[in-house]
């Protein structure tokens, strides 16, 4: 399985199109997805789920802040350290 | 006296017009602007034709913008409408048509769903932006008047509006799942609103030194709460950003900065504090009152929560939105075992009782529908006089005066002191992170699919959630379907909270003997 970082930031973009999204709406990397109104902390919280499924990470809820998690590639960055670490 | 809602922020910039009435990450308004500036937007507002009684719709992300427009469209004598800005534009669009809305105060990065919304529909005569404006924000249609945030900014604020409303005018609607598959309006009058207001001013004691949170949404009921009872007390409301509460150690440091002193929240919030928020590293010393209600707190992490903030009140408030909040808690000790703590007893300002089938007051150990009467109820649910009819009822028996009196729906026992006792619903509405959701209206947003023959939603009881939702399908044919198609399906016409979580696929539901789907078979 290949993991680079934008293969994550891809999946996790799909996730969110079709689990969090009602509609096609662009959005881009570094841009806050609260802020962007594109999800709120239910649909973040399924994203952490979704993240842990298919990367085979643990996201300790007490070791992630909003400020390192609102985005694409904050989130990406995170998850792609977790996985070199492994 | 207060005769309206606006007449708390009005009274409160004259006496203290420079302290801080709301806050909202770096950003602050004090008293005095936000009396400015609501004014200045019901100018604008009246000049482009708002009259009393309209319904404006708030379509924004939590923010200072979005309390001034609680207060602008209040003072122009109009109702307001908050629209919960993740929801898809199909059921926002059904919102706006219900109550036909034809003013919408919104932002930017809301002009994309609003065009969708245009598709489905829905007429409007004028938006107001009161974001930055950007070249893709365009005016969606070119028949509807645009307003830009600099003319709200420019327009007069020193002037005497005075719409010729009263206090039984309509203040706002929540809209709230229904059982028949749409949303229903929930109407609630300044008069209602502001007995609740005083109410709970008086009993929790609020002064401009309090900082209070607010953590619901505007379009969920405990905002009222939040914004109207921190401003009448002329104190600091400070709104928890958007996203915060899937970071339960955010959260927990969101109420050690901004230093609150009044929380008030659904449980499953607080138990992931208690569970994630690392509290105890944590100085919530600050904290001298936390009130939680809109579902069961389950007594095992309460009692963690009161160990780990010991020098706090906790009060369990209980009412539906139709009754604001109508009875109330204060939680002295835990329940030795693990019963839940009670709703407790109703509020000064109104009558509560319950009655079992047989017509009974109940007492200690039996059960019964609670009933509330009393002058925070609301007018009724929005267009649909039959559902206002069901829940609204005389009850000349047990009501002093023949009182208008509302059907909550909600099973109750009493214990020994009088408190009442949340046991269960009678019918399909259950709660789940907070949210009031009817199991029906999700079935038959199911049925609408071509590929269903046959459908039922059940709640699965959580613990950190409150409920689950599982939706059990009997497809049509059988290997089209499937449960990614089926969400996807549902998030175009449901708020994210109302998808079900677990799809399931089954060649026939388990009936009982009369015929009716058994839902206790399908929730194990």
């Amino acid at each position: 399985m290949d993991n680079s970082q934008s293969d994550i930031s891809r999946k996790i973009k799909e996730f969110i199109r079709s689990e969090c999204l009602s509609e096609r709406i662009n959005f881009r990397d570094d841009q806050s997805l609260f802020e962007a109104g594109i999800i709120d902390s239910l649909g973040m919280i399924k994203l952490m789920a979704f993240i842990e499924d298919a990367f085979a990470v643990i996201i300790n809820p007490s070791e992630v802040a909003i400020d390192n998690f609102d985005t694409i590639e904050k989130i990406s960055q995170i998850v792609s350290k977790r996985l070199s670490n492994k | 006296m207060y005769e309206l809602l606006q007449d708390l922020l009005i009274k409160s910039a004259k006496q203290n017009p420079d302290r801080i009435a709301v806050r909202y990450k770096s950003k602050e308004i004090s008293y005095g602007e936000l009396d400015k500036i609501s004014n200045q937007l019901a100018w604008v507002l009246i000049q482009n034709g708002v009259r009393r009684g309209d319904r404006i719709g708030i379509y924004l992300d939590k923010s200072i913008d979005s309390i001034i427009s609680i207060f602008g469209i209040l003072k122009a004598g109009a109702v307001y409408v908050p629209l919960d800005p993740v929801s898809p534009p199909i059921r926002l669009a059904y919102i706006i048509k219900d109550c036909s809305i034809q003013y919408l105060i919104t932002s930017s990065n809301k002009i994309p769903r609003i065009r969708q919304m245009f598709l489905e529909g829905m007429l409007m005569k004028c938006i107001v932006n009161l974001g930055e404006m950007r070249p893709d924000t365009r005016p969606p249609l070119n028949s509807v008047k645009f307003i830009s945030r600099h003319e709200v900014l420019t327009a007069p604020s020193s002037f005497k509006i005075k719409p010729k409303i009263k206090n039984t005018d309509l203040a706002y609607i929540l809209y709230t799942s229904g059982s028949t598959g749409r949303p229903k309006g929930i109407m609630i009058t300044h008069k209602s609103s502001l007995a609740f207001i005083n109410w709970a001013y008086r009993c929790f004691g609020l002064t401009r030194e309090d900082r209070a949170s607010n953590h619901a949404p505007l379009h969920f009921d405990l905002s009222i709460f939040d914004i109207f009872v921190t401003i009448k007390a002329s104190a600091t409301m400070c709104m928890v950003p958007q996203g915060t509460s899937a970071f339960p150690h955010s959260l927990a440091e969101f109420i050690e900065r901004e230093e609150i002193t009044v929380w008030y929240s659904v449980p499953s919030t607080l138990i992931q504090l208690v569970l994630y928020g690392d509290l105890k590293n944590k100085d919530l010393s600050s904290l001298r009152l936390v009130l939680f209600a809109g579902e069961v707190f389950p007594s095992k992490h309460l009692r963690k929560l009161i160990t780990m903030i010991p020098h706090a009140q906790f009060y369990n408030l209980y009412g539906p939105t139709e009754t604001n909040v109508c009875t109330y808690y204060l939680v002295e000790s835990m329940p030795s075992d693990n019963k839940p703590v009670p709703i407790g007893r109703s509020c000064d300002n109104l009558e509560t009782f319950a009655i079992d089938e047989e017509n009974n007051l109940i007492k200690p150990g039996s059960i019964g529908e609670l009933y509330v009467s009393g002058p925070t109820l609301m007018n009724g649910y929005w267009n649909t006089p039959d559902k206002t009819r069901e829940a609204l009822v005389k009850l000349p028996l047990y009501s002093k005066q023949n009182k208008i009196t509302y059907r909550t729906g909600d099973l109750v026992t009493i214990d020994e002191c009088g408190n009442y006792i949340f046991v269960g619903r009678q019918d399909n509405m259950i709660k789940s992170r907070g949210y009031r959701i009817e199991l029906e209206e999700i079935e038959s947003i199911l049925y609408i699919h071509p590929e269903v023959e046959e459908s039922a939603v059940v709640a699965v009881p959580n613990e950190e959630t409150g409920n689950k939702i599982k939706a059990v399908i009997v497809p049509r044919r059988s290997n089209s379907l499937s449960s990614e198609k089926i969400k996807n399906f549902c998030l175009r016409r449901l708020p994210q909270y109302m998808v079900p979580e677990i799809i399931e696929f089954r060649d026939w539901l388990p009936k009982t003997s009369t015929g009716k789907v058994d839902r206790q078979k399908l929730i194990m």
